[in-house]
């Protein structure tokens, strides 16, 4: 089954091309990793596929629905979620409001106005649950600004996850944080989007033979190679892009 | 579940601050003069008006400047119904108005929402003064510059009940406080949640599947809403209302209110109200001419030295003392 289909892609910022033709498909339960040098264009395609940005042209499908013009929210209730490179957490609010408003993002109880936030048993719960898993259950009542930079990261991925996308997109997931970090965070990603389609840029290439199991290549705006991590590895122009030809 | 108690205790936490809040105001009726009564009445209704502006700005991020449109829209359409057309029932006077403030905001929210932070702020400012502006030249139905005067006390179709101004004290005890447990717990709702996190990151919201705009746009409306009321019971306080009360003075009030009260929680804007309203009587009468440079002065000191407002450093001062029972 097919869990992205996109066709045709492109998007400039006036002259400059950011993105040309793009066409990508990835089926249910991949793990994609979108690797290329800065400026390669990585983030631009997350925005354009999270709506973000416009598409200038092309097509963007989820499970067969289209979704290329639509807004930012139908796309997550569509079940298209994503996480941002630079940490967007809701800071003056605490660790569980941050939770329980991501939780309740896909429900109708989002405009209930009367009812306490925090009478709602099963949000709670679940709440509960995911910051449990992250560790963070003691800190529930710090306020989001206030923790350290890791946990910020933590909070950034599991906002996403939370609303039990279809498809996530991850922006740089480990961006910021330090090698221990890293490893212990492919782990938890990995525990928690195990069944989820995923597509995530980075530079790092650990998080990237940590968790994916397929590599597509970005190079100016183009889709340069596509395949297993091993053999991204041993694409010669691949290791051209990333290490410079040897001078004859 | 960690945030159970008994119900009965936390029913009763919960009424007890207004009930007692209320007894308290309503049990000073007999004791104090109707001078008092009058400014404790003035102070209430400002701080209806400045918890609703506070919804806004606040709790939802919106820098208004046109909030005094709504204040002021229910107040004229209150004095032009009892005035003009000779409706005097306060059950009809203070639905229609509500109502037109509603359709008023309806109109205002689908225009200022267009735009964000400062254009947002223009917009709604241009819109204030476009009402200030109809109200000075519709003189036939408002009165123009003059006003619309002789709004009389609410006709609360009471048998044997003749409005004065103790009553009139009570009333607007009573919606005060209902105001004030309707927007404590509308920002504590998953609604109010959502306003917070529009607040800190509106496009981190959107990615989270909420429609910002229609959650700005209904707090818009809501807001004016809780401000037309207040623009109600204003009308019938000071029996005129004028087309100030609709422009950029009492909105920038407002604001002074919530800032120099401190907007934090829903509280803190009722604060202001009363420390803006109380400095203005104290100056009037020391020194009249000198009030828009005393209550300049007392914004700069709050913002300076106040950070956040008065009422978190009150709140601070008297938990140092144990004073304070209940926190919110």
């Amino acid at each position: 089954m097919e869990a992205l289909r996109i066709e045709g892609l492109s998007k400039n910022f006036g002259a400059l091309d950011v993105l040309k033709d793009i066409s990508l498909r990835v089926q249910k339960g991949e793990h994609v990793a979108v690797i290329g040098p800065n400026g390669a264009g990585k983030t631009t395609l997350l925005n354009v596929i999270s709506g973000e940005l416009p598409a200038d042209a092309g097509k963007m499908h989820i499970f067969g629905q289209d979704i290329t013009g639509m807004a930012r929210y139908h796309r997550v209730h569509a079940g298209l979620a994503r996480s941002f490179q630079v940490t967007r957490v809701f800071g003056s609010l605490t660790l569980l409001q941050n939770t329980l408003l991501a939780i309740q993002g896909m429900r109708p109880s989002r405009f209930q106005m009367y009812r306490s936030a925090f009478a709602y048993e099963k949000i709670i719960a679940k709440a509960e649950k995911l910051l449990q898993l992250l560790g963070l259950w003691e800190k529930k009542d710090e306020l989001a600004r206030t923790i350290s930079y890791g946990e910020q990261r933590k909070i950034e991925i599991a906002l996403s996850l939370s609303l039990e996308p279809k498809v996530l997109l991850l922006d740089e997931p480990s961006a910021g944080l330090d090698l221990g970090e890293v490893l212990d965070f492919i782990e938890l990603i990995k525990d928690m989007a195990r069944e989820k389609t995923l597509i995530f840029a980075a530079h790092d290439m650990d998080v990237v033979f940590g968790l994916a199991d397929r590599v597509v290549v970005l190079y100016y705006g183009q889709f340069i190679a596509d395949g297993t991590p091993e053999e991204i590895k041993a694409n010669p122009k691949v290791r051209e892009i990333y290490l410079g030809v040897r001078q004859k | 579940m960690v945030f159970r108690k008994p119900i009965w205790r936390s029913q009763i936490a919960q009424w007890a601050p207004y009930v007692i809040t209320g007894i308290a105001l309503v049990a000073l009726t007999p004791f104090i003069s109707d001078y008092f009564k009058y400014l404790i009445t003035k102070i209430l209704i400002y701080a209806v008006f400045a918890m609703s502006h506070n919804l806004l700005y606040g709790y939802s991020g919106l820098f208004t400047l046109g909030h005094a449109a709504f204040f002021g829209v229910g107040g004229y359409t209150a004095g032009i119904l009892i005035i003009r057309y000779d409706i005097h029932s306060f059950w009809l006077v203070l639905p229609a108005s509500i109502l037109m403030v509603l359709l008023v905001a309806a109109v205002f929210g689908v225009i200022a929402l267009q735009a964000k932070g400062l254009f947002f702020l223009f917009i709604t400012l241009a819109l204030g003064q476009l009402c200030e502006n109809v109200a000075t030249k519709w003189r036939t139905m408002t009165g123009g510059s003059n006003g619309l005067v002789g709004i009389p006390y609410p006709d609360l179709g009471l048998p044997g009940l003749t409005m004065n101004p103790s009553y009139f004290y009570i009333l607007v005890i009573c919606v005060f406080i209902v105001s004030c447990f309707l927007l404590y717990r509308l920002t504590h709702s998953p609604f109010g949640e959502a306003l917070k996190g529009i607040r800190d990151d509106e496009g981190r919201m959107a990615h989270l599947g909420y429609n910002t705009w229609l959650h700005k746009y209904l707090v818009f409306i809501i807001g004016g809403m809780f401000a037309g009321m207040a623009g109600v019971l204003f009308g019938h306080l000071n029996g005129i209302i004028i087309p100030a009360h609709l422009g950029i003075s009492t909105s920038t009030m407002a604001m002074l209110m919530v800032i120099i009260g401190g907007s934090a929680n829903v509280f803190g804007p009722a604060v202001g109200a009363a420390a803006v309203t109380i400095l203005e009587l104290v100056s009037s009468i020391y020194v009249p001419e000198r009030w828009p440079l005393i209550l300049g002065s007392a914004f700069v000191f709050v913002v300076l030295l106040l950070r956040g407002g008065i009422t978190p450093h009150l709140v601070r001062l008297l938990s140092r003392f144990k004073v304070f029972i209940w926190k919110h």
